[in-house]
């Protein structure tokens, strides 16, 4: 195990807040390090190495670029048990969010997360995979009776998709 | 409290509770109920014999629930005056002795059916044939000043349901402090309550309910030391007991206090600073607390037997209702609110009515003896003057001018004013000591009989001339 000393004056705190709270993660400066919310976060009890916690005070000392290829936050199953926990209001999750559109933005998205955004915007489900014989087997359509079956409404959800900011990520 | 017990000059009403407080500095006049005992207290020599007899089982409020008292008890065995109640509610009236009736008679040997408690009295003090009134008894007392000193109540673990509250293994700090307590429920033996075993793994849980803003964002000041010396006292007499103590902070402020708590990791007992942010029931009722060790950086896990929750200090329910009986404001978290943080701690906005002790803010013994003693100094002043000095900037009404509708009666926050009968009709009567010159009856009053002196319109308007007048 490395350490090395940060050097906090030479951090720009300022702007990386002003990201945060630009990207609905304000509440940042609420969390004051209790480790609540680590304590229940399945990102942390599975040992991925930046959960809640730890992000936020990454964020809060102006760390921005080292911490922005970390997947960890993509981990984030948004149970919201962090929320339901945190004695400060912070509400966690949507600051781990913030997070993530901070990442989105910068193209730092895991392959697991861009496959499943392309998945979204061809089939209509995030997670896809072809159950077809299975379906048969158990007497039910080969197709499901959603977006796969439906053209026009895979059309609608494309549509909207075009219109939202994540076009601009020129994933699809 | 022994010693107030038998001082003369102090009269001691215990069992009774504030009804009404009416006048102002050197004339309260209190009403006080004194609560139906149903035991004539001048027979009763405290020695407990109708508590064994009495068959009710009743939650013992002062062992914090943890075992059952009859419903005729005595508080606790140090209790001033030590000396017995019936609390009516939970009675069963054995042998059909209903307050106020006469026993029957046995047919085989003519002697009347008493109830257990009148049967084990040796002192007769225990007589339900009188006919006790059940509103006991209202007395009105003249008093110069008050010293409100209601004290705090803790918050119950039921309302954490991140904490498994269902488990009887889940304590609050009180309820172990009873625990511990050589006149406890298990006579000082520290036994769980789930099963009656002695316990290997307990954890302690600080800022349950504190500076928490789903509860109470302010810190109640004295859980980090009554838990170091909870830990403490079970370290030194059960040194193989495993023992965690999870903190948010550790806050030892105060002579002696770090030391204290030093000692405490000396001993072996674990310190994490972190909050646990959940708490499962495992088989064996055993609990498993779900941590985080910041300094380690890591979740982390503890299988207890047992859990202490450092629940937030609050006022009960009816330190409010004492409140609004003595015109006294709040602060935003509930207290007693003094009339300076600083310079007039145990003063309040009424003339006359002091504070001491955590109905004005969570606070320590020490803190509280200190206060205490400043609160009781402070309330002995005017009383030793017989006079007491007003701010000249306060509202008076011209009876002469007054309609006598009372809008301003209401609207006063001190309840300094009254209607009073003057010449053909009651008049508004402002009281010079209550009113603070806060103005709310003068800017209200229709026929504008009320002058806020050192406001008058008159003056208001030759300050504004003089500030705009050309330089």
């Amino acid at each position: 195990m490395q350490v090395e000393t940060v050097n906090l004056t030479q951090k720009d705190r300022k702007a990386v807040l002003a990201q945060m709270i630009e990207k609905g993660g304000g509440n940042l400066t609420k969390c004051i390090q209790c480790g609540a919310c680590a304590s229940v976060c399945p990102v942390a009890i599975t040992g991925l190495p930046l959960y809640c916690k730890r992000l936020f005070r990454f964020l809060q000392t102006g760390h921005l670029e080292e911490i922005l290829d970390d997947a960890s936050s993509w981990a984030c199953v948004a149970c919201n048990r962090c929320t339901e926990i945190c004695p400060r209001g912070v509400d966690p999750f949507h600051v781990v969010f913030a997070f993530r559109r901070i990442q989105a933005q910068e193209l730092a998205i895991p392959a697991s997360a861009t496959t499943s955004l392309m998945n979204f915007y061809t089939t209509g489900h995030a997670v896809y995979g072809d159950a077809s014989e299975l379906r048969q087997k158990v007497g039910l359509d080969p197709v499901p009776p959603s977006t796969l079956k439906y053209p026009e409404a895979l059309k609608e959800l494309q549509t909207l998709l075009d219109e939202s900011p994540m076009a601009e990520l020129g994933l699809f | 409290m022994v010693q107030v017990g038998t001082n003369p000059n102090i009269e001691l009403l215990t069992y009774s509770e504030v009804e009404e407080v009416e006048g102002s500095i050197g004339n309260f006049k209190v009403k006080i109920r004194k609560k139906q005992t149903y035991i004539d207290w001048d027979k009763c020599t405290g020695c407990g014999a109708c508590a064994e007899a009495c068959p009710a089982k009743v939650p013992n409020e002062f062992n914090a629930g943890l075992d059952t008292r009859g419903a005729i008890y005595i508080q606790f065995p140090q209790a001033v005056p030590k000396k017995a109640v019936i609390d009516i509610e939970h009675c069963l009236n054995c042998a059909g002795r209903k307050i106020g009736t006469q026993p029957k008679i046995s047919k085989k040997t003519g002697k009347p059916i008493l109830a257990p408690c009148e049967k084990a009295c040796p002192a007769g003090a225990c007589d339900r044939s009188i006919a006790w009134d059940p509103e006991g008894e209202l007395i009105e007392v003249e008093v110069g000043t008050i010293v409100v000193a209601t004290g705090f109540k803790v918050m119950e673990k039921e309302r954490f349901k991140e904490y498994a509250p269902d488990s009887p293994n889940v304590l609050t700090a009180l309820q172990l402090e009873r625990l511990i307590s050589a006149t406890g429920p298990t006579g000082g033996k520290l036994l769980r309550p789930s099963d009656g075993q002695k316990p290997k793994v307990i954890s302690f849980i600080s800022c349950v309910g504190s500076r928490d803003q789903r509860y109470h964002t302010y810190c109640s000041r004295v859980c980090c030391m009554y838990m170091i010396k909870e830990a403490r006292l079970i370290k030194e007499k059960y040194p193989d007991i495993d023992i965690y103590m999870h903190f948010m902070d550790v806050r030892t402020p105060g002579k002696d206090f770090d030391e204290y708590y030093t000692y405490a990791r000396e001993l072996g007992i674990n310190i994490v600073r972190g909050k646990v942010g959940g708490i499962e029931k495992l088989p064996g009722d055993r609990l498993r607390v779900m941590g985080y060790d910041n300094d380690l950086g890591k979740p982390i896990e503890v299988k207890a037997d047992m859990v202490v929750l450092a629940t937030a200090i609050e006022l009960p329910e009816d330190a409010k209702q004492l409140a609004q009986k003595l015109s006294l404001p709040m602060d935003g978290s509930g207290f007693f609110k003094e009339l300076h943080p600083k310079l007039k701690p145990v003063e309040t906005p009424v003339e006359g009515i002091f504070l001491a002790g955590c109905c004005q803010g969570p606070k320590d013994i020490p803190d509280t003896v200190a206060q205490a003693k400043g609160a009781a100094a402070a309330a002995a002043v005017p009383l030793a003057q017989g006079k007491v000095v007003i701010e000249p900037t306060i509202s008076e009404v011209n009876p002469e001018k007054c309609s006598g509708c009372g809008v301003c009666v209401p609207l006063c926050p001190y309840n300094a004013i009254k209607l009073e009968q003057y010449g053909d009709r009651p008049r508004a009567q402002i009281d010079m000591t209550q009113c603070k010159g806060c103005g709310v009856c003068a800017a209200a009053c229709p026929s504008g009989a009320i002058t806020l002196h050192g406001f008058t319109d008159a003056q208001i308007f030759a300050q504004i001339e003089a500030l705009t007048k050309a330089a």
